[in-house]
């Protein structure tokens, strides 16, 4: 467990902002998560660990990919950075300063200021994402008008713009369908042209692609990769997919049972994987040849978020795991400029990938 | 849109001409005779006889069901045995007494139960949900009449804001009048919807589009009356509309109670005489409205949830 004091400091014992603004060429970062912890109590005592303790940063338009498998933490770690992770039932710890302001302790109304006009997210599920008796046109207005003051025409101007934007073929015919009338690759057009309707400082799109086909996966992810270098927000793109991570994203964390596991810029992840994860991850990748193809494969399952190993959380599916492994937690360290990792052994493993 | 009015319209009509061929045979089944009901006690075999002539009380039952059929057809619902008038004049006359009734009964129960409902979804297990489906457990078990005779009690003998017998005239105003018989109504109402509101908002809050609402930065009121309710009131239009087609018996029972003059008592009454045209008539006239109800309800459907706007209408 690390003490208070650490928390605002880094690894090196250096203050933390003065050693990232460094790392992030002297820019102050624009999100700090620093020691998240969200459990949920469940029956019987015991609580789902969904986050234990994430620090991560994020610089002003910055796209930053967080890959992990499913259940590892990422949706809730993101969502309470819009405070829409409802507590209590959650039990959350820790802080999250955006432009240095904490938003854990910003009363509700300074938070709604924020959601939907400074940070704004999409969703996995573009299917439900909206409302389905609203119209589409009107749902984006709605963002516009609570936000900006502008009239109702300008807003369904903008509107239009907007859907032009994110390149929904027959805007003005589509602007005043219902949700039901289009396909998901379109919804989630909408919720993105929604997201971006009042120019966020940050996106977070938490897997805008999982349940679309996949030729339709391709479209939404090159939309996205234009909106990125055409504007100047901060992405976050949680996905699963590596390769979506290879694409799209300058930086990558490794999410595993709710920590980050390795973090560092994306090339590097891929020519040098620390974490024995990292390196299991990018071996499932088909396209992608490890040194020892096929010799390095993930066993088992993700711990059970209620009842979490000691030590390092990966240990039990760790062919190099020791006995230091299972009885103390790595913490995050620097490794080497912009790569940093949570392991006791980081590199022991090696995964000579070439792309 | 027209044509699916029609054709409802359409398929409604065998509804109708059964229940008036029930109707009909029924009431004829009810022991006693009109005639005598009609004239008392000291009436002579004689003029007994006369009546049972002059309204056609003689003839064959299925005679008696052919006349009354081709009037039923015309629009004539025949002439009342226990009014000097028309079965139709009567009631037309009686049932704006029962339609606001119902209109507000309904209307103010909704209304209670939409904010019960919401307020008890989102204090869900705390202490204003349990009070709420509390009250709303008890308001569902209790009988219309039941009610009724509480709030004549509260109401009219303690408190004596509302007179004891709700007619018209003689110092009470029109408000008065209606209070009683629609508060008992409300509430009454307003207990299987309360219920309805709270599970179908409680649904509603877990669905992704209330989190993206909550996440453009809308305020909780609009994220739940405007997101939530919006979305909830699909299966709240149809226990409306339920409450609508129904509430004509609860009205049969608090006009009764309340002894107001709508169509309700005058079913009752017409009963007691054996006044079968009138009967008839009542009972005709609250299965249209039925129908009518039932038609509003599914129109209203389409409005609420656009996936299901009746097909054939151009977007
Ligand atoms: N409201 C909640 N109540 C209880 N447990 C929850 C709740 N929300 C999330 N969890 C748990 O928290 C853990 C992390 O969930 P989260 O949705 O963040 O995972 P994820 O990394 O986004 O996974 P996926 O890739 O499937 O989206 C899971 O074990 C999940 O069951
Ligand atoms: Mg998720």
């Amino acid at each position: 467990m690390k003490s208070q004091k650490d928390c605002n400091q880094d690894y090196n014992g250096r203050p933390m902002t003065e050693h990232k603004l460094a790392a992030a060429g002297k820019r102050a970062p624009l999100l700090e998560i620093r020691d998240l912890r969200i459990r949920f109590p469940i029956r019987g005592g015991a609580s789902v660990h969904a986050v234990n303790g994430i620090d991560l940063d994020l610089y002003p338009g910055e796209s930053l990919g967080v890959v992990g498998e499913s259940g590892c933490g990422k949706s809730v770690t993101f969502s309470s950075v819009m405070r829409l992770v409802a507590s209590p039932p959650a039990i959350i710890e820790g802080d999250i300063f955006f432009e240095g302001r904490n938003i854990m302790e910003m009363t509700t109304r300074e938070m709604r200021k924020i959601r939907g006009k400074k940070i704004t997210m999409i969703f996995q599920e573009p299917m439900t994402s909206l409302n389905p008796v609203m119209k589409i046109g009107y749902q984006i207005m709605e963002t516009l008008l609570l936000h900006e003051k502008i009239s109702k025409k300008a807003a369904a101007e903008r509107a239009l713009e907007l859907f032009k934007l994110v390149e929904i073929p027959d805007a003005e015919g589509r602007l005043w369908c219902y949700p039901h009338q289009l396909s998901g690759g379109l919804r989630q057009r909408v919720m993105i042209a929604m997201a971006l309707a009042c120019s966020p400082k940050i996106l977070l799109a938490d897997e805008p692609t999982t349940a679309l086909d996949v030729t339709i996966q391709a479209q939404v992810l090159d939309l996205l990769k234009r909106l990125q270098r055409e504007t100047s927000m901060s992405i976050v793109m949680i996905t699963h997919d590596l390769g979506v991570i290879a694409e799209l994203s300058k930086r990558v964390a490794v999410f595993y049972a709710g920590r980050v596991l390795e973090e560092a810029l994306t090339p590097e992840i891929f020519r040098n994987p620390l974490h024995p994860y990292t390196v299991g991850l990018l071996s499932c990748i088909p396209k992608i040849r490890t040194e020892q193809e096929r010799l390095y494969v993930i066993e088992g399952n993700i711990p059970d978020p209620t009842n979490l190993p000691t030590g390092c959380p990966f240990h039990p599916r760790c062919k190099i795991a020791t006995e230091k492994c299972r009885r103390e937690e790595p913490l995050k360290r620097r490794y080497s400029e912009n790569h940093y990792v949570a392991c006791h052994y980081p590199g022991k493993i090696t995964g000579k990938i070439t792309v | 849109m027209k044509k699916y009015i029609l054709s409802r319209v359409l398929f409604a009509l065998p509804t109708i001409i059964g229940v008036f061929i029930v109707v009909f045979f029924v009431v004829r089944l009810i022991p006693g005779d009109p005639a005598s009901a009609m004239l008392g006690p000291k009436a002579t075999t004689a003029q007994i006889e006369q009546y049972r002539e002059h309204h056609g009380l003689n003839e064959p039952v299925y005679v008696q069901f052919g006349v009354a059929f081709k009037k039923f057809i015309k629009g004539d619902l025949g002439q009342s045995l226990s009014w000097y008038r028309p079965a139709r004049d009567v009631i037309m006359e009686r049932l704006p007494r029962s339609a606001e009734l119902a209109f507000f009964g309904v209307l103010f129960g909704t209304i209670a139960a939409l904010i019960f409902g919401v307020i008890a979804a989102v204090y869900r297990g705390r202490w204003p949900d349990l009070l709420l489906t509390s009250f709303a457990t008890l308001g569902m078990s209790l009988p219309m009449f039941y009610i009724g005779l509480w709030i004549l009690v509260i109401f009219a003998m303690k408190l004596k804001i509302i007179p004891v017998i709700s007619t018209l005239g003689g110092g009470v105003s029109y408000w008065q009048s209606l209070l009683g018989p629609v508060l008992a109504l409300a509430l009454s109402e307003s207990a299987l919807l309360t219920r309805t509101t709270r599970s179908s908002m409680l649904e509603v809050l877990n669905e992704d589009y209330i989190r993206t609402a909550r996440s453009k930065g809308l305020t909780e009121r609009i994220v739940l009356f405007k997101h939530a309710l919006g979305n909830a009131l699909i299966p709240i239009v149809t226990v409306v509309g339920y409450s609508l087609a129904t509430v004509f018996g609860g009205a049969i029972v608090l006009e009764t109670v309340f002894a107001r003059n709508g169509v309700g008592k005058l079913l009752v009454d017409a009963i007691h005489v054996r006044d079968y045209p009138l009967v008839q008539g009542t009972t005709i006239v609250i299965a249209i409205l039925i129908v009518l109800i039932n038609i509003v309800t599914d129109i209203v459907y389409g409005v609420v949830d656009p996936r299901i706007r009746v097909t054939g209408e151009e977007r």
